[in-house]
């Protein structure tokens, strides 16, 4: 799977966890600059992709993801 | 440049009790990740073994961000680990830190050995992350159990507080009775077999009906973290764990000599705050009128409760004044299905997650 081909299919994974219909991914999404990003939907986007994938990541990549550029790619490399 | 990459640090039940016996620590544990006296109530526990992880804090750039802590329990012959403390700096929400601190202690002990004090929607979804899918507990078969007083430190202060309490008179003394017209108050530091009965047919769509057990422990062991001489030692620290002056019980409401409330009371330098209300709904209006005038004797400016119907009678009756009532509650996301009848206490209850 390419990162874009990951990116099309979090899309809808992140919109639902983050309740907004109209969110796009783009790399530099963080807490700050977006209101939707809670430590609730946050925790709700973790588990979604990890039974989406069947992956689970462990708590330092956990700590390493900083924005969402940094939650495709660990996804990618679990899946890779 | 800074270095912003966050760093987890474990802290066993041996290094928070060095740290209290020397007042250094080679781990690196300050008054900026734990008050000294929130340690004292976890290093002291009689189930906990001096290599046992107790605290997970994430630092960056050397400073503390989140912190949280568990204390261990003996249920049926089995050491579960509560989770009873969660803080987050404001400026660091939503990056999972919460999630990161408390996971790291779960993978350690083993989700099946882990629980959840607080029930809070966030706390709820962290455990559901790592396979709790029900927020039940298990059930204790009450024992009376003493509190281990180790130190000189500790017995000290908890002979101390028994005299204080027992000879202070004026609101710090317990099972002191008011005579009201209707109904009547007592102060319990227990909660005797009666009253978790009548906790257990009213706890209705609280998420988390709380054991008998645990509700002692959370009366002894706010107590344990209140002990007067490590909490004159305290300065002030970003985890608000310590007040110069913070006195708790649990208070039942009689009505007509029959049990009608209970709650957990606390007055401290942060205000009034009435936590764990079980009542009878068929006394609801004398309950909150007798909650109301309790406080009002007590005579502290702010008030604090998770109970939005007492919260609203207490702003009714204008004993405060609308700035002074701080309702506490998360924010609950749209898409977060949360049970209509559910009410949430949330954080280790001291209002602060």
């Amino acid at each position: 799977m390419t990162r874009q081909e990951l990116i099309e299919t979090l899309q809808p994974i992140v919109r639902r966890s983050f309740s907004d219909p109209n969110l796009l991914i783009t790399d530099d999404l963080t807490p700050a600059n977006t209101p939707a990003w809670t430590s609730l939907s946050f925790t709700q986007l973790l588990t979604e992709i990890e039974n989406q994938f069947g992956i689970k990541f462990g708590m330092l990549e956990l700590l390493q993801m900083q924005n969402m550029g940094s939650i495709v790619d660990k996804t990618l490399s679990h899946l890779s | 440049m800074n270095n912003l990459a966050p760093e987890i640090k474990l802290f066993t039940a041996g290094d928070l009790a060095d740290w209290l016996a020397t007042g250094h620590s080679t781990a690196g544990l300050s008054n900026e990740v734990i008050s000294r006296c929130r340690a004292a109530a976890i290093a002291h526990n009689p189930y906990v073994h001096k290599d046992d992880p107790c605290v997970a804090a994430i630092y960056i750039n050397g400073k503390p961000v989140t912190f949280t802590a568990t204390f261990a329990d003996n249920i049926n012959g089995t050491v579960y680990r509560w989770f009873s403390t969660l803080w987050c700096n404001p400026e660091h929400r939503g990056k999972g830190y919460p999630l990161i601190a408390v996971g790291t202690l779960i993978e350690h002990y083993g989700a099946e050995k882990c629980l959840d004090m607080w029930g809070a929607p966030e706390t709820v979804e962290i455990f559901r992350y790592f396979g709790h899918n029900d927020t039940t507990v298990p059930e204790y078969q009450f024992t009376p159990k003493s509190i281990r007083r180790d130190s000189l430190k500790g017995q000290a202060a908890y002979l101390l507080n028994k005299l204080k309490r027992n000879f202070g008179g004026g609101r710090t003394k317990q099972h002191r009775t008011f005579i009201e017209p209707t109904y009547r108050l007592q102060y319990t530091n227990t909660v005797d077999e009666e009253t978790y009965c009548f906790i257990q047919n009213h706890a209705g769509g609280d998420l988390i009906p709380r054991t008998r057990e645990m509700l002692n422990w959370i009366l002894a062991y706010h107590f344990m973290q209140r002990t007067p001489l490590l909490a004159s030692k305290e300065g002030g620290n970003p985890f608000h764990d310590c007040d110069s002056r913070y006195w708790m019980s649990g208070v039942k409401l009689f009505v007509d000599d029959r049990l009608a409330a209970f709650y957990i009371l606390v007055d401290s330098d942060r205000g009034l705050s009435v936590k764990y209300l079980y009542y009878d709904k068929e006394y609801a209006d004398c309950v909150f009128d007798s909650v109301a005038r309790h406080v009002q004797t007590l005579r502290n400016p702010r008030f604090t409760t998770r109970h939005p119907q007492l919260a609203d009678y207490i702003d009714s009756m204008h004993l405060f004044d609308k700035k002074t009532i701080v309702p506490i509650s998360f924010s609950y996301p749209p898409a977060f299905a949360f049970p209509a009848t559910a009410m949430s206490q949330g954080g280790d209850g001291d209002g602060f997650v």
